[in-house]
């Protein structure tokens, strides 16, 4: 059993839009040196996951329940506070490295800048620590691009400036947020494995957002599944994606085409039937249940999200929320 | 209709995102007090030619300069003794007619020229924007002062100077705002299946800046009216005696200690119909916006 | 194999950007270089490549949308840069294109019906429109109510049938596909692979799918052509190109894909930081400077797209693979 304090630990973490929930409690749990990703399709609640623990949610939005860091009710901090976390103890690195970046900053300066904002680092010294970094991104002839500008550089370049400023404080967690759904494959593959060993170099954990299941198999360990803004299947990756228990998770795995060398590719793809409902359109009881083969009237409860036993991997445990899961031994899902 | 129920049967076809069925355009409260204001104004105009509390030209020096409320003048008299309700009633026509010909003659000019830049790259682009350059360089007051010596100063050549003055403005806005839609995947659909770059233009680029367009050339009326009160200062607008906003304004300087209300009540009248018509265009930008029109 | 429906014979296109200084010459970009593709009736032809690789301006070309700066392409044998005007009609009735963004490429000023039956009334094909836009949101599986909305009432998954409804409209030969599914999420991408694949039998369709996803290519290519910096660098059915790629950029390509199961990404570091293709060509191999398997030959001479084998079926563009 791992007893190291986690690096973030959501509990029940609930955001209405109105009176309609967008997120209904969400609870995880990222352990230090932890590979996180966070999977889910448009409307599924991982944008608003993320921007709850940064305290970024857009006016007029507020979280309920808990997200501890550090043994501090984020939830409860003041924006000056937030700020002091933000940046230095957790970061982000978003999707689009051009607006993430100002535009008319040298890198070297930008870098530079949020050291010595956290750090108080002297000009001269923040400026050392900032080319190191940049070599740590692997920003080839890294004392030239010091004084280059955001727009002198390509997409991946950009990311990977964006990376250097996430980790200069050696942050406890790096939330990335599709960090790569804007590049070019080659590149994509580069900067996704650039993420993987810094994150290790530095000791973080990673809370990775993402679409994209090939991505989060290349670089979690971890997974969390998420629809209609719950968390409806998580575990360790390699189990989750090669036995899926949630009929969702299945369902988006066999959507996804994959080149399997030597086996005839599939003539059709298998889709889920329906579509993602519109906010506030989601079912009673289980979120998924209008779209899923496997629902009885058990299904007009709210599944829990518990534990199947036995299936604890380095720490990890495989959770699920459904009543009728697919292929796993002994689960009983309470009604909430 | 629940919708749960809905997808609980094996349903080929998806519902569209809303289960709304389109809703009617939402009328917002700047469509309404703008329209309130202009409808105002226009009806102003329209009961001047028929009927006005006191002729608006009559000139009785024995009653000159009398406060509001003296003997029917609802608002007063002038330093000539003449009405100001009725002058201001008169000049609204003034104040309109300058401002709807003005704006139409920088829409219909500078528009299509904005589109030709806009859609025919190169020298073609180059040749009208620097010209646009020019024209914008060139002052609006010696522009109006030429056409005057040439027509003679009145109404219209104060409208045409401003109109004119105006189209590079139209012609940069519009050039600015159909280069990003021009650039769209919509347009490139329409070329495939063969549509024309005026077609595509007039049907696919101009509505959607329409909003950009409605707002700019409120802002120009509005401006338009101002310029017409400072040529009518300079002589070059309407002439003595068809009352102006602006010329009662600026005549009504002279008597400002004396009488402040002279000046406030022609002002007043600029400023109300400037809000208005700046609302106006807000609110017609907002109803026209198929996305506004569906949040209730 | 049946017949070219739609050839690219030896095309280049170059743009001129603005100039840098008041009195240098405009530099030029050349997007496409001495390309040769042919289209054959009744295949799905995929063309990948990454940004910058010219694969979008190749296709904007074929479909006649742009010039070539020199070069021919043909449809079904004619040169389409001296078509007659009713050739040219006929031309754009017969090739339609749908595009990534599907929130970009819907006016959202028009209702769904308007959009629909638009490439209709501008090409004056005279058929009952209402029939005709019935039939069609049918075939994309949208319900008959669609018409009245507007395109921001939909999903992204749905806009993008609208699109496509757009595009079959006129009853093309010919559709072409840039990044259809990229935008749209992974369980939406699946729904409208298996339409497209559905419409092309129903309607029998020849496909260009330009993609940058190679295992979305892998799924509904016959062919696949691989772009880089502007010019193909490998042809070759969809099996073999994935099985056995000749081409060195093929193989990194291949070797980037973040597998679902098992996979693990291998990246040849000593090409960090070496991205797509910058418009400044120098003479050689345009892949050379990222190349494991470069030579000397490689910066001296621009390697020809050459056939493989005696089928004919595969070329590749390579010094080491053509020795």
């Amino acid at each position: 059993m791992d007893t190291a304090e986690p690096v973030l630990q959501v509990t029940d973490l609930s955001v209405s839009v109105g009176s309609t929930p967008a997120l209904s409690n969400v609870s995880f749990i990222i352990r230090p040196g932890a590979r996180v990703g966070l999977i889910g399709e448009s409307g599924s609640g991982k944008t608003l996951t993320a921007l709850s623990i940064m305290g970024l949610l857009p006016d007029g939005l507020f979280a309920s329940g808990s997200v501890v860091h550090d043994n501090r009710e984020l939830l409860d901090l003041t924006e000056d506070q937030l700020c002091e976390i933000r940046g230095d103890r957790i970061t982000m690195v978003f999707q689009e490295p051009m607006t993430a970046l100002n535009p008319v900053m040298r890198i070297g300066d930008q870098v530079a800048e949020v050291l010595r904002i956290h750090r108080s680092l002297s000009r001269a010294e923040a400026s050392d620590r900032a080319l190191e970094l940049l070599a740590q991104v692997r920003l080839r002839d890294p004392l030239a691009r010091m004084k280059a500008y955001p727009h002198q550089l390509s997409g991946g370049q950009r990311q990977r400036v964006v990376i250097a400023i996430a980790l200069a404080c050696d942050p406890a967690l790096i939330i990335a947020d599709e960090p790569t759904t804007a590049l070019d494959v080659t590149v994509q593959a580069q900067i996704l494995v650039l993420l993987r060993d810094l994150v290790e170099d530095h000791n973080s954990s990673l809370l990775l957002i993402t679409h994209d299941l090939a991505v989060v198999a290349n670089v979690c360990e971890e997974v969390l599944v998420m629809y209609g803004g719950r968390i409806i299947e998580s575990g360790p990756t390699t189990q989750v994606f090669d036995s899926p228990h949630h009929p969702y998770t299945s369902g988006l795995l066999a959507a996804v085409p994959e080149i399997e060398p030597g086996q005839e590719r599939r003539e059709r793809l298998d889709t889920i039937r329906g579509s993602v409902p519109g906010l506030g359109q989601f079912p009673s009881g289980c979120v998924f249940r209008n779209r899923c083969d496997r629902a009885t009237d058990d299904c007009l409860d709210d599944p829990n999200l518990v534990a199947i036993d036995g299936s604890e991997q380095d720490g990890a445990t495989r959770m699920v929320a459904c009543f009728h899961p697919i292929h796993a031994q002994s689960t009983e899902a309470s009604p909430r | 209709m629940s919708t749960t129920l809905a997808f609980d049967q094996e349903d080929p076809t998806d519902a569209p995102v809303t289960n709304t069925p389109h809703e009617r355009r939402q009328i917002g409260a700047n469509l309404i007090i703008g329209a309130t204001i202009v409808t105002a104004i226009i009806a102003a105009a329209l009961v001047s030619f028929v009927w006005t509390p006191f002729d608006p030209t009559n000139i009785e020096i024995s009653d000159r300069l009398q406060g509001v409320g003296w003997e029917g003048h609802v608002l007063g008299t002038d330093h000539f003794g003449r009405d100001v309700l009725s002058q201001l009633m008169v000049g609204a026509r003034n104040t309109l007619f300058i401002g709807i010909l003005a704006v139409g003659i920088a829409l219909v000019i500078g528009v299509p020229l904005g589109g030709l830049a806009a859609a025919r790259r190169g020298w073609l682009e180059e040749s009208v924007m620097r010209l646009s350059d020019v024209m914008y360089a060139f002052p609006a007051i010696l522009l109006a002062i030429l056409l005057s010596a040439a027509r003679g100063p009145g109404t219209s050549s104060a409208m045409i100077a401003i109109g004119v003055a105006y189209i590079p403005i139209v012609a940069r806005v519009t050039r600015g705002a159909a280069l990003t839609v021009f650039q769209t995947d919509y347009i490139t659909a329409a070329h495939s299946y063969g549509r024309g770059k005026t077609y595509v233009f007039v049907r696919h680029v101009v509505p959607n800046i329409s909003s950009v367009l409605i707002v700019q050339a409120t802002v120009l009326f509005a401006l338009a009216i101002l310029a017409e009160a400072a040529l009518s200062y300079l002589g070059l607008g309407a002439q003595p005696p068809t009352p102006s906003w602006g010329r009662s304004l600026f005549e009504a300087q002279t008597f400002f200690r004396l009488r402040p209300a002279l000046a406030f009540f022609p002002g007043l009248a600029i400023a109300i119909s400037v809000i208005g018509i700046n609302l106006l265009g807000d609110g017609i930008r907002d109803y026209l916006d198929p996305k506004l029109a569906e949040k209730s | 194999m049946n017949d070219p429906i739609l050839e690219a014979r030896a095309v280049s296109r170059s743009f001129r950007l603005p100039r840098l200084s008041l009195t240098g010459k405009r530099p030029e970009i050349q997007a496409l270089l001495d390309v040769d593709i042919i289209v054959n009736e009744g295949e799905t032809l995929g063309i990948v490549g990454e940004s910058g690789s010219g694969k979008t301006t190749l296709a904007h070309l074929l479909m006649g949308l742009d010039q070539p700066t020199s070069g021919q392409i043909q449809y079904r044998g004619n040169d389409i840069a001296t078509m007659s005007r009713a050739g040219l009609r006929k031309l754009r009735a017969s090739m339609q294109i749908i595009f990534q963004d599907p929130n970009a490429s819907l006016d959202p000023r028009l209702k769904v019906g308007t959009i629909i039956t638009e490439p209709l009334r501008s090409l004056k094909i005279n058929t009952d429109h209402q029939t005709r836009l019935a039939e069609l949101l049918d075939a994309v599986g949208l319900a008959t109510g669609a018409k009245n909305r507007y395109p921001h009432e939909f999903s992204g998954g749905q806009r993008q049938r609208i699109a496509i409804a757009r595009a079959l409209a006129p009853n093309p030969k010919v559709l072409v596909a840039d990044e259809p599914v990229s935008a749209l999420d992974v369980s939406v991408r699946a729904k409208t692979l298996n339409l497209l694949q559905d419409l092309k039998e129903q309607f029998d369709l020849t496909m260009v799918m330009i993609s940058h996803d190679l295992s979305v290519m892998h799924h509904v290519c016959d062919r696949v052509a691989v772009m880089y910096s502007g010019r193909i660098v490998e042809t070759g059915p969809v099996e073999d190109l994935f099985t056995a790629p000749e081409h060195p950029y093929t193989r990194t390509l291949l070797s980037a894909i973040p597998r679902l199961r098992g996979g693990s990404l291998l990246v040849d570091e000593s090409t960090d930081d070496v991205e797509g293709a910058s418009g400044e060509r120098s003479s050689g191999c345009s892949f050379a400077p990222r190349c494991p398997l470069v030579h000397d030959v490689c910066y001296a001479d621009d390697p020809k797209l050459l056939s493989l084998g005696v089928n004919g079926e595969r070329s590749v563009a390579c010094h080491a693979a053509n020795n």
